[in-house]
C-alpha cells in the first residue's frame, strides 16, 4: 500500500507532471516525424534521465513511449507517410479519409483510439504483470536462462525479414555483451587492454549509435525530398456521438489484440495494426469502406499500437525479459540506475514498479490531453526539413553518448555503432535481436553458468528443470516456425513455375 | 527439394557475399579469442571462454548458412540500393571531422560547425541561412541546456 501511495505521490507531484506533459509533447512530435519513431525518442532521452530518479525518467520513458504510437498516426493521416511503423495501418484510411476533406474527424478518432487502447493495455499490465511476477519468483537459474534465451530467439526470428539475418544479429549482441569483466570469475575479456571496457561495450552508446546515428545517415541520403505542403488544417479533435457509437468496437478489439501481441516477445505495434485492421474489416458491417476512408481503418490500428505499450511492459516487469527495443532501451536506463528489472524489483522498488503501472494508464490520458490542446502546432512539425532533423539527430546522439560517461571513447563508439547501424539498414539486417541480445546477455550468461555450478557441470540441468524445458521448447518453436514457413512458400513458388 | 537454379541466372549481390564473408571473418576470429580465455576455477564452472566458445561456433554456423544462402540467390539485390550511400557517408565524416577538432573548438562549436555542414548537404531554398540558424541553435542548446542547465562538462 505505501508503495501504491508513494507512486501516485510522484505522478501528482510537480516533476511528475512536468515530465508527463513534456515526455506526452516529445512524444508527439518524434512519432509525427517520419522515420523516427519510440525507440530513436528514447535512445536520444536517456541523457536527459542520468540526474532524475529511477521513477521520473520511468513516467518520461512512457510518456514519450506512448505519445509517439498515437504521434505516427498524423503524419499518416496528413501525410499519407506513416510516422512510425506501427501507424502503416492507419495511413490507408486516414489518407483516404484526409483526401476527403476530413482529417481533423480522422485525427480525432486515432486520438480517442490511442487514448482507450493505451488505457485497456495500461489495466491489462497493471492485472498481469503481479501474478506473473510471483510466479517467475519460482523459476531457478536454468529457467532464467531459458526465458531469456526465448526472448531472444524469438525476437531474432520475428524481427521481420530473413530469419538467418536475425540469428547473426543477436550472436553479435551476445558476442558484444561478453565483453568486458566476467560476471562469475571476474576475468577480463576481449578488452584488448581498454580500461573503457572493463565495464563492457557501453549500452548506450551502441543504442544510440544503432538507432540514431544510422537513421541520421539514412535520412541524409533523402537530398531531393521536397518539403511536405500540408493542405488541410486541423482544429479540434472531438469525436461526434455518432462516431463513438460507429468505432468504439473497433477501438476494444484493437486494444484487445494489442495487449496480447504486445505481450509476445518480438511482435509489436508493427504487427498489431494490421492484424487489429483485419479483425475489424472482417467484422464490419461494411467492409467494402476500408481504403475508402474507413473511420474503424483508423480506430483499430491506433488502439492496437497503443495497448501494445503496456503489453510489452508485462514480460519487462514481471521477468525481467524486454520483448521489443523500446522495452530494451527501458531496461537499460533502469539498469543504469543500478536496478535490475524482474520480479525482485515488486519487493526491492515497489514505488517504482507502481510507477510504472499506472503511468501507462495516466501517460494516456496526458497524451489525450496534450494532443488535443497543441494539435495544431504539433501538425505542423511534419513539415520540418529533412536536414535539420538530420543534423538535429546527430547532434543529440553525440552530446547523448558524452553525457554516459563523459568520455569521447563513447562519442567514438556510438559514431562506430552509427556506422554498423547503417551498413545493417542497407543489407537489411534487423537491429533489434543486437540491442536485445546485449541487455539479455548479462541474464543468460549469469544464469547458465550459475545454472551448471549449482549441477556440478550437469548440462541436463536444462531438460530436467520442466520451466527451462517449456522455454527451450518453446525457443525451438520460434525459430523454427519461420523456417517451416519459408520452406512451404518456396515449395509453393516452384509448383507455380512447373 | 527443388534444385537451384544454374549460378550464371541466379541474382547475387556483391554487398550480401561481402557481408557473408565478413561474419565468417569476424565469428572465426571471436571463436579463436574465446579459445584463448581460461578455464573455470570452481567446481561446475565452464569457465570465462565457454559461452563466446558457443556464440562463435554459432555465429559460423549462421555466416556459412548465410553464404550459401547468398549464393543460391536468397537475397536478390536491388539496383540503385547503394546509389545514394555516399551522400549518407559524407554526412558520417562531417561529423567524424568535427569530433576530430574538438580538442582545438571545443565539442558545442565542432557539432554546430558539424550540423551546419550537414545541412547545406541537402537541397532547398535558403541553404546558408538554415545551416547558420541549425548550427547557432545546436551550438546554443549545447552550452545553454547541456553545459549550463545539466551539468555536462564539455571538452
Amino acid at each position: 500500500m505505501d508503495g501504491i501511495l508513494q507512486s501516485l505521490g510522484v505522478i501528482f507531484s510537480l516533476s511528475g507532471v512536468a515530465v508527463l506533459l513534456i515526455g506526452a509533447l516529445l512524444g508527439i512530435i518524434i512519432g509525427a516525424l517520419p522515420g523516427l519513431g519510440p525507440s530513436i525518442g528514447l535512445s536520444l532521452l536517456i541523457p536527459f534521465t542520468y540526474s532524475m530518479s529511477p521513477e521520473l525518467s520511468m513516467l518520461l520513458m512512457i510518456s514519450l513511449y506512448t505519445s509517439a504510437e498515437y504521434g505516427g498516426s498524423i503524419s499518416a493521416i496528413l501525410l499519407s507517410t506513416p510516422g512510425t511503423a506501427a501507424a502503416a495501418a492507419t495511413a490507408i484510411d486516414g489518407y483516404a479519409m484526409a483526401q476527403k476533406g476530413r482529417a481533423n474527424e480522422a485525427i480525432s478518432i486515432s486520438l480517442t483510439a490511442s487514448t482507450i487502447g493505451g488505457v485497456l493495455g495500461g489495466l491489462a499490465l497493471l492485472l498481469l504483470a503481479m501474478p506473473l511476477a510471483k510466479l517467475a519468483l519460482q523459476f531457478g537459474p536454468a529457467g532464467y536462462f531459458a526465458v531469456g534465451l526465448f526472448g531472444l530467439s524469438s525476437v531474432a526470428a520475428l524481427s521481420g525479414g530473413s530469419l538467418v539475418k536475425g540469428l547473426l544479429g543477436a550472436a553479435l549482441g551476445l558476442a558484444l555483451a561478453t565483453v568486458g569483466i566476467d560476471p562469475i570469475a571476474g576475468t577480463p575479456r576481449f578488452t584488448f587492454g581498454q580500461f573503457e571496457l572493463y565495464e563492457g561495450v557501453p549500452f548506450l552508446a551502441a543504442l544510440i549509435g544503432l538507432f540514431a546515428v544510422s537513421e541520421a545517415m539514412a535520412l541524409a541520403e533523402k537530398h531531393a525530398r521536397a518539403v511536405p505542403q500540408v493542405k488541410e488544417r486541423v482544429g479540434h479533435v472531438f469525436m461526434s456521438l455518432a462516431l463513438w457509437r460507429r468505432t468504439w468496437r473497433a477501438m476494444i478489439s484493437g486494444s484487445v489484440i494489442g495487449t496480447l501481441l504486445g505481450i509476445l516477445p518480438g511482435l509489436g505495434g508493427n504487427i498489431a495494426c494490421w492484424v487489429a485492421r483485419d479483425y475489424a474489416r472482417a467484422r464490419d458491417p461494411e467492409p467494402q469502406e476500408y481504403g475508402h476512408g474507413a473511420p474503424n481503418g483508423i480506430a483499430a490500428p491506433e488502439a492496437s499500437n497503443n495497448a501494445t505499450v503496456g503489453g510489452a511492459l508485462v514480460p519487462l516487469l514481471a521477468l525481467g525479459v524486454p520483448g521489443s527495443p523500446t522495452t530494451a532501451i527501458m531496461m537499460g536506463a533502469l539498469i543504469m540506475h543500478g536496478l535490475h528489472p524482474g520480479p525482485q524489483l515488486f519487493t526491492e522498488a515497489p514505488s517504482l514498479v507502481y510507477a510504472i503501472l499506472f503511468g501507462v494508464i495516466i501517460a494516456s490520458l496526458v497524451q489525450y490531453l496534450v494532443g488535443s490542446l497543441f494539435l495544431p502546432v504539433l501538425a505542423r512539425t511534419v513539415r520540418l526539413p529533412d536536414g535539420v532533423i538530420a543534423a538535429g539527430i546527430m547532434a543529440f546522439a553525440i552530446l547523448g553518448a558524452f553525457a554516459i560517461r563523459n568520455l569521447m571513447f563513447d562519442v567514438w563508439m556510438t559514431l562506430g555503432f552509427g556506422l554498423l547501424g547503417y551498413a545493417m539498414k542497407k543489407l537489411d539486417f534487423p537491429v533489434a535481436p543486437v540491442i536485445l541480445a546485449m541487455v539479455l546477455g548479462y541474464l543468460i550468461e549469469s544464469n547458465y553458468r550459475t545454472a551448471l555450478v549449482a549441477s556440478q557441470g550437469d548440462y541436463s540441468v536444462f531438460v530436467t528443470d520442466p520451466i527451462s524445458l517449456l522455454f527451450l521448447i518453446l525457443s525451438l518453436i520460434s525459430v523454427l516456425v519461420p523456417v517451416r514457413r519459408a520452406w512451404r512458400a518456396r515449395r509453393a513458388r516452384a509448383v507455380v513455375t512447373e | 527439394m527443388t534444385a537451384p537454379a544454374p549460378l550464371a541466372d541466379r541474382n547475387i549481390p556483391v554487398s550480401e557475399l561481402a557481408a557473408g564473408a565478413l561474419c565468417i571473418a569476424a565469428s572465426g576470429t571471436f571463436l579463436a579469442l574465446a579459445f584463448a580465455l581460461p578455464d573455470g576455477h570452481s567446481r561446475g564452472d565452464v569457465g570465462p571462454g565457454a559461452l563466446p566458445e558457443q556464440i562463435g561456433i554459432f555465429g559460423l554456423l549462421c555466416s556459412a548458412i548465410y553464404l550459401v544462402l547468398t549464393l543460391r540467390g536468397a537475397f536478390p539485390g536491388v539496383k540503385g540500393k547503394f546509389a545514394d550511400a555516399p551522400r549518407a557517408l559524407a554526412s558520417f565524416a562531417i561529423f567524424a571531422l568535427g569530433m576530430i577538432v574538438v580538442p582545438w573548438l571545443g565539442l558545442a562549436l565542432s557539432l554546430a560547425t558539424a550540423a551546419a555542414g550537414l545541412t547545406l548537404l541537402f537541397q532547398g531554398d535558403r541553404r546558408w541561412l538554415r545551416a547558420a540558424a541549425t548550427g547557432i541553435t545546436l551550438w546554443l542548446i549545447a552550452t545553454l541546456l547541456f553545459q549550463r542547465l545539466l551539468g555536462l562538462p564539455l571538452p
